[in-house]
């Protein structure tokens, strides 16, 4: 498995994938925050950091450039071809669903930590420009910290779905649609019980909802880990039973 | 008695109604290359991606060592393979395409750089797989073949997009690994090469095996054409019939006749005082062979 790892993060670092989609993830996360703080009135801006708009918005923006990274693992192999030397390198399915899933979690986590750290230098600068008084306390490292990691599951389970959907543009559009539209649909349908979907846990992981009750941070990561792993499970019954064709 | 380097046993593989691999049994012995002939869509690909575990038999099963290919330990330190020549990352440079590889399987940089000089890419390690001709993505296939030294490869159509020093090259490069006891199972619709490089031949039909045989004794069984060209085909084309020679396409004075050898075709010539202006046995070949078994085989069917 070590080997297999190793593998995995050269195909990474290999092809510019990751560097695009974190330069990607950055820019939006910090023209997110420019704007939603150029538009704010001043003493709306003298908050916690992660209780404001823009960490919110981070959140989902960021969620969706971490599952297209994940995403990319998988859907890049079978676009590309390249699932067959993949296979037949590590014929043992499960193994490759395991590597991919933790490798896209350490690269999604990675392209998290970027675009926040930036996103949040850029908010402490304009808001101390606008005369408001910047605040980064505890709860906001807590915040980062989870935003972090919710990044990262969110990549996790990209790769997953990825094995799972294989067709690249249907798993891209299909994540979209989910983040961007689904999930808050069923934040307006389901009421209190819309805080299980994975965005809003994803939400309570980075402490960053603005309505509605979320989830603890301790009990987000749970229900995020859970979807990982039942998204895991998942891609390597999907991988077993299939049959891989060379394009 | 000696485990088969490759074994398949009833081997079938159906797509719905439609059956690509159809009880199909053979063995390879080890220190051999085997040709796996057949026309477009006879099955070749799908028996090699059942022999790799890439796809499941509908029934029956595929061995290599004694073992399905999954349950191999390091199976690219065993086994090289190359299928398709576009089985690559576009903006992957080939020497990161053979580091990932090596990784996956232990395998160390300077055998990198080894492999990379044995197929002559040595200098364009560094380019993105995406700018390769066909022919440097086939010679890139191959280095990730040999990568791990293994005893055993398995490939699919490796001349293809090879210019004729290239074909030349992998054809002394075959029979030399098979030369140091490797084994070598190469499927091909280019016959002549294939004639030049295989000890054994191993032809399908519509998933069917029609023979497994040693290359000599293939063409050994089968009568040669004889080309004979005269100023009255014609009338020579009658005789030749009515001796129980069959006849193929031929230029306007020469014909091509098979089921006859060439001193009867001399004397069914002299029956009709015809003069003669060339009397050639032509030289075996496996595509003769191979066609002859096909046709063979499509008429059975037709019979049937």
């Amino acid at each position: 498995m070590p080997m297999l790892l190793k593998a995995e993060f050269i195909k990474m670092a290999s092809t510019k994938t990751v560097l695009g989609l974190m330069v990607g993830a950055t820019a939006v996360a910090g023209l997110g925050a420019a704007s939603t703080i150029m538009s704010a009135r001043t003493e709306d801006l003298g908050r916690a950091v992660h209780d404001q708009p823009f960490f919110m918005l981070a959140s989902i923006n960021v969620a969706m450039f971490a599952i297209v990274l994940g995403l990319r693992t998988f859907t890049d192999e079978f676009r590309y071809g390249s699932i067959v030397p993949t296979l037949l390198v590590a014929p043992d399915r499960r193994k490759v669903v395991a590597a991919k899933v933790a490798t896209s979690a350490a690269a999604g986590a990675a392209l998290a930590a970027v675009a926040y750290v930036v996103m949040l230098a850029l908010a402490l600068a304009l808001i101390g420009a606008k005369g408001a008084e910047s605040t980064f306390v505890a709860r906001d490292v807590a915040a980062l910290g989870g935003a972090v990691l919710a990044g990262g599951l969110w990549a996790a389970i990209g790769a997953a779905v990825g094995a799972i959907v294989r067709h690249q543009v249907a798993g891209v559009v299909g994540a979209l649609v989910w983040v961007l539209l689904l999930e808050n649909l069923g934040a307006g349908l389901l009421g209190d019980a819309a805080r299980f979907l994975p965005g809003q846990a994803a939400h309570g992981l980075a402490q960053a909802s603005q309505a509605g009750t979320i989830l603890t941070p301790a009990a987000a990561a749970g229900l995020l880990v859970a979807y990982t792993v039942v998204a895991a499970g998942a891609a390597m019954l999907r991988m077993a039973r299939t049959d891989v064709a060379p394009t | 008695m000696e485990t088969p380097v490759i074994e398949a046993r009833r081997l079938t593989k159906a797509y719905g109604p439609r059956v690509a691999v159809d009880d199909l049994s053979f063995e390879i012995r080890a220190g051999r290359v085997t040709g796996f002939l057949g026309p477009n869509g006879a099955g070749k690909t799908t028996t090699l991606r059942m022999l790799l575990g890439l796809a499941a038999p509908t029934s029956g099963m595929a061995r290599i060592w004694g073992r399905p290919y999954v349950e191999l330990d390091h199976p690219s330190r065993l086994v090289g393979v190359m299928l398709d020549a576009s089985s690559f990352h576009p903006r992957r440079s080939a020497r990161d395409h053979l580091r990932w590889v090596g990784a996956a399987t232990g395998i160390a940089r300077p055998r990198i750089e080894e492999v990379l000089g044995e197929v002559d890419l040595t200098g364009a390690g560094q380019r993105r797989v995406g700018e390769f001709s066909l022919g440097m993505r086939q010679r890139l296939g191959l280095a990730t073949a040999v990568l791990g030294d293994p005893q055993l490869l398995i490939l699919d159509e490796p001349a293809n997009g090879l210019d004729p020093a290239g074909i030349r090259w992998l054809r002394g490069w075959l029979r030399s690994f098979a030369r140091r006891g490797g084994t070598v199972f190469v499927s091909s619709h280019q016959l002549g090469e294939l004639a030049q490089m295989a000890d054994d031949v191993l032809v399908l039909r519509e998933g069917r095996l029609l023979t497994h045989t040693t290359v000599e004794d293939l063409t050994a069984g089968t009568a040669p054409a004889v080309r004979v060209r005269s100023a009255e085909p014609e009338r020579l084309a009658t005789l030749l019939l009515a001796a129980g020679g069959r006849l193929e396409t031929g230029d306007a004075a020469a014909l091509r006749v098979r089921g006859l050898r060439p001193e009867q075709v001399g004397a069914a010539a002299l029956t009709g005082g015809i003069v003669l202006h060339e009397l050639v046995a032509e030289r075996h070949s496996l595509e003769d062979v191979f066609l002859d078994l096909t046709e063979k085989e499509e008429d059975g069917a037709h019979v049937a």
